[in-house]
């Protein structure tokens, strides 16, 4: 495909990042964790799971859903445990970068574009909304968007203050892929100057366990929930649930400089495509997926050779690991002991519309730590995934470029590239 | 009263957005007909709740499995003659020339005719009552309906 | 704390480089389908005849729908967008056929799930036990074991675009965005950003909305924010004292087109879009007190200037403006007062260009609002006047409005607030010479 893209657009560098996860309750802690496989995987404690066909996942503890800062009483209400999470990892990522602090910073210019999941509707809850049936109206029904997705970047607004727009981003498990893309291209195109962008999600609740159990794409392993979580591996059958949050502060390069912020590395590219082929089905030439990294690739202006890292979206699902290795191994002809790839929801679960941020945070460390992050889980490589799948441990590599996937029920794929930044 | 055929029709057709003329016997439920994985969830839920039967996942590959040797049936995915051999002679509603060589396991799905559901349905209700039937046009009313 | 006024004249946004072709509507609103329905309704309610208000009646999806298989996965709110979503491919004359797939692609404000949508999730917890308000987790394990397979489908909030997109293969850009009432504006704003940035030369851009549910509304009125629903559905007429919104269902929307992709299928330009901005209150979301105490005209004065002025234009060329005259007060004496002020101090005189609203005639569409009134405000340029029933009065205005345009006023504004938050500003050029 020919390269549309417009060349003059502004460099995008990443100034703040924060991450709460069921392996760290900060990026470092769960950077760590990365790099020592630290898997946090255990029977589902937030509601009774005995009866479905997948009862663990990877859960945050309690003392993570502490809000780090004062919610005002009037929006606290609204906040679900996505939002919380997410709030916790929006904080840590706007200590780093110093917003709260620096007046120099033109609130107007600044926006907010967070990558969201469904919305999480409690059982009992729920049931006593539908039935109707000792409905505290003031206190259930005055909250009721607590359900709805789209509080959290308005909240987070307000916490800052800043008037430049809150996007809400849904294409499922590509949403915060997409958040950030967004972001970069606001930024880069001219209409922000900083945006606080990520995703946050939990979908380990009754409802929501139960329809992915229902449609079949959760792992059964209730045997040995450790290894359930096996991307790219020949007995890989299904993913599991993780959730958990991961921000970042997205700055035009020259704002960074001017204001003296740390920069942590860059974004360079971002692709995103429909496969416009079926609901739940990857298409089985790898339509979208491909076109989604060649687009990224186009837009940062590197040969695939250049990229040394990709975190994939390997989901642990037959189908999406096996479509995505063939993508892999067509954008990525002569890459074959150039570029590792690695999934990490083997350590960190599936964190749904949260897993494209986490893992771009993921790539992110890799390539400012010039670490690529271990396959865990992998015993037995699946033969019809064609990659050169990183090591089981943690390596040392010299590389620029890392890049993130994500691809979402409903055909959404989206790529990110971020790129080592040397002062 | 509907034959087990007529109801399976009519399930499939709902299920598939389709007419229920094109459900046909021999249609095939991707190629002639469209349906996607979803669908073929949707119609096992289906059957399952009409007639109060269990069609477990991977069924038809875990029978056709059996006790053939390690590679025998499939290797990296891909089914190997005998494999391939079983499963013929586990589907004879399927044309023969649609078991070509290099078929792969994920891909059985691809060989359901609707006679295939036919078939898997009146098995499991033979299991279930212990009364022989053929899939013709006996006449049978499912308890839960 | 810096004056409105240093605010409002800081030039710190990057002009606006070009303009995009608006080539096609698809609407679907509780008058009917297609915006003559929208002007019928509105002849008839000039007459004093009821209107159908909320609710769409009888609509027939399986005929608009190319792809009815679409109906058993998603949830109704889905099944208005893809009727609005198709009218628009045949409207606008886009299909597979002059497209190139790449570099086409949906831009979507999403309704957010409605809670009482799905069915199956109904259906097991009515077999429930609830003791105490505490449901038996392990039995609702067991119950919902049998349920369908699709169930979780019915809640993403992206069936629209994927189906529309597979509909006419539009495999480019894309994106979906939740925002309520400003949610259209803001799949019109990627769209025109995807576009400019040399991503996608075609888009379909809109909303679909459908929050008629009791829950629903029950929030509404337990947060005064609505509603003043009429239960039998006909127009209630005006009730200027009552302070909330009143959620129609409906969806929207158009289809934008880089000026040389609509040059090259020989597309028939209805109008012309040469701006979109997005901004917030720092209110918070649903919090309709904190924006009246809230310094947020500051916010929206700024918006709406900027603009403007980055395309050096003023405020005596709009011939058309639309609010969101919803029905909250809060949010509708905010965005009256900014343009009131805006006017002053631009020394135009407001009761000059009509202020049109589609929420009077048969309430707000919320999610899908944003893109019928791009439709109206074009069918008014073309006729050169406002049907009464869309004509909102100017606060103390001492004549009686203006209903028609000024011919030399080829611009048309549209300011939105949403219950969440968001602001959006849309700038039209509707020259037809």
């Amino acid at each position: 495909m020919k390269n549309h893209l417009l060349t003059d657009r502004r460099r995008v560098v990443i100034t703040g990042v924060g991450a709460v996860t069921p392996i760290g309750n900060s990026m470092a802690e769960t950077w760590n964790g990365i790099i020592e496989s630290r898997k946090n995987v255990r029977p589902i404690s937030i509601f009774d799971a005995s009866k479905f066909s997948c009862n663990f996942a990877y859960q945050v503890e309690d003392y993570q859903l502490e809000l780090r800062q004062n919610v005002p009483t009037g929006q606290l209400p609204f906040m679900n445990r996505a939002a919380r999470l997410g709030w916790n990892a929006a904080d840590e990522a706007l200590v780093q970068a110093n917003i709260f602090k620096d007046s120099s910073i033109n609130l107007s210019r600044m926006a907010t574009c967070i990558g969201v999941g469904m919305g999480a509707a409690d059982l009992n809850w729920y049931a006593k909304i539908y039935r109707q049936d000792k409905l505290d109206q003031d206190g259930d029904l005055q909250y009721y968007p607590k359900h709805f997705p789209s509080t959290l970047a308005p909240i987070l607004s307000a916490k800052i203050g800043c008037t430049g727009g809150n996007f809400t981003v849904h294409t499922a498990c590509a949403s915060s892929g997409q958040a950030i893309g967004e972001a970069f291209e606001m930024i880069a195109c001219g209409d922000a100057d900083i945006i606080l962008t990520g995703g946050a999600d939990s979908m380990i609740n009754a409802f929501q366990v139960a329809g992915f159990c229902l449609l079949g794409a959760l792992s059964s392993r209730k045997s040995d929930p450790e290894t359930a979580s096996r991307p790219f591996d020949r007995d890989r059958e299904g993913f599991v649930l993780g959730e958990g949050a991961c921000m970042f502060i997205f700055e035009e390069y020259e704002h960074a400089v001017r204001r003296g912020a740390k920069i942590l590395g860059e974004v360079c590219g971002y692709g995103v495509t429909e496969s416009a082929y079926r609901i739940t089905d990857l298409h089985p030439e790898g339509r979208g997926t491909i076109e989604a990294m060649q687009m990224a690739l186009d837009d940062a202006g590197i040969e695939s050779h250049q990229v040394g890292y990709i975190n994939a979206h390997g989901t642990s699902t037959q189908l999406n690991d096996r479509i995505e290795s063939l993508a892999i191994s067509k954008v990525f002809p002569s890459s074959k002991g150039k570029t590792l790839v690695s999934s990490t929801k083997s350590m960190t679960g599936h964190l749904i519309s949260a897993a494209g941020a986490l893992e771009f945070g993921i790539a992110l460390m890799s390539v400012k730590n010039q670490v690529v992050p271990p396959s865990v889980n992998l015993f037995n490589i699946d033969p019809n995934c064609n990659i050169e799948l990183a090591p089981s441990t943690a390596t040392d590599l010299t590389f620029d470029y890392a890049m993130s996937n994500s691809i979402g029920f409903g055909g959404s794929n989206t790529s990110v590239i971020v790129r080592r930044y040397i002062p | 009263m509907s034959t087990t055929f007529e109801k399976i029709q009519e399930i499939v057709s709902e299920a598939l957005y389709c007419d229920i003329e094109q459900v046909k016997r021999d249609a095939n439920l991707m190629n002639d007909l469209g349906a996607e994985s979803i669908d073929f969830l949707d119609i096992v839920f289906r059957l399952e709740k009409t007639f109060a039967i269990k069609l477990p996942k991977g069924d038809i590959e875990t029978k056709a499995r059996g006790d053939l040797a390690e590679g025998e049936f499939e290797v990296h995915g891909v089914l190997q003659e005998k494999g391939l051999a079983r499963l013929k002679s586990m589907m004879p509603e399927v044309p023969e020339d649609r078991f070509k060589a290099g078929l792969k396991v994920k891909e059985i799905a691809s060989l359901f005719t609707v006679a295939t559901f036919e078939r898997m349905v009146l098995e499991r209700l033979n299991q279930a009552t212990g009364v022989l039937q053929t899939p013709s046009s006996e006449a049978f009313t499912p308890a839960t309906v | 704390m810096r004056s409105e006024h240093e605010i409002i004249n800081e030039t710190k946004f990057p002009k606006s480089r070009c303009t995009y072709a608006v080539t096609g509507f698809g609407i679907l609103t509780p008058c009917g389908l297609g915006l003559d329905s929208i002007l019928n309704a509105a002849a008839d309610f000039d007459k004093g005849n009821g209107i159908e208000r909320h609710k769409i009646l009888n609509f027939n999806a399986g005929t608009l729908l190319s792809d009815r298989k679409v109906m058993k996965v998603v949830a109704h709110r889905d099944v208005l967008g893809l009727a609005a979503f198709e009218t628009c491919l045949k409207n606008s004359g886009i299909n597979k056929e002059n497209i190139v797939p790449e570099r086409t692609g949906m831009f979507v404000g999403a309704a957010p799930s409605s809670i009482l949508d799905n069915v199956n999730y109904n259906e097991a917890v009515d077999t429930l036990d609830i003791e105490n308000g505490i449901v038996d987790e392990e039995r609702f394990g067991e119950v919902f074991a049998s349920a369908a397979p699709t169930t979780l489908l019915n809640g993403l909030p992206n069936n629209v675009l994927c189906y529309g997109s597979k509909t006419i293969d539009a495999r480019g850009p894309n994106s979906n965005y939740t925002a309520m009432e400003t949610s259209s504006h803001l799949a019109v704003y990627g769209a025109v950003r995807s576009i400019k940035r040399g991503r996608n030369d075609c888009v379909i851009a809109g909303g679909y909305s459908s929050h008629l549910d009791q829950v629903f509304l029950g929030f509404l009125e337990r947060r005064g924010l609505g509603p003043r629903m009429v239960q039998n559905s006909q127009a209630p007429g005006e009730d200027r004292d009552f302070n909330g919104t009143d959620p129609a269902e409906g969806s929207a929307f158009m289809a934008i087109e880089s000026p040389e992709h609509a040059k090259k299928r020989g597309a028939n330009v209805l109008c012309q879009l040469v701006d979109v901005q997005i901004g917030n209150n720092v209110c918070g979301p649903f919090d309709s007190e904190a924006i009246e105490k809230n310094t947020s005209i500051e916010v929206l004065s700024a918006l709406i200037v900027s603009t403007l002025t980055r395309n050096n234009l003023s405020f005596d060329q709009l011939g058309l403006i639309s609010l969101s005259s919803s029905g909250i007060e809060s949010i509708d004496r905010l965005e009256q007062r900014a343009i009131v002020s805006l006017a002053l101090g631009s020394k135009v005189d407001i009761s000059e260009i009509p202020n049109i609203s589609i929420s009077r005639l048969m309430g707000n569409l919320m999610e899908a609002s944003g893109i019928v009134e791009i439709a109206l405000m074009h069918h008014c340029y073309q006729k050169g006047s406002v049907p009464v029933a869309c004509l909102i009065p100017w606060p103390n205005s001492s004549s009686v409005d203006r209903q028609t345009i000024k011919s030399d006023r080829r611009y048309g504004l549209i300011v939105r607030t949403s219950m969440s938050g968001e602001h959006s500003c849309v700038l039209v050029d509707f020259n037809r010479g």
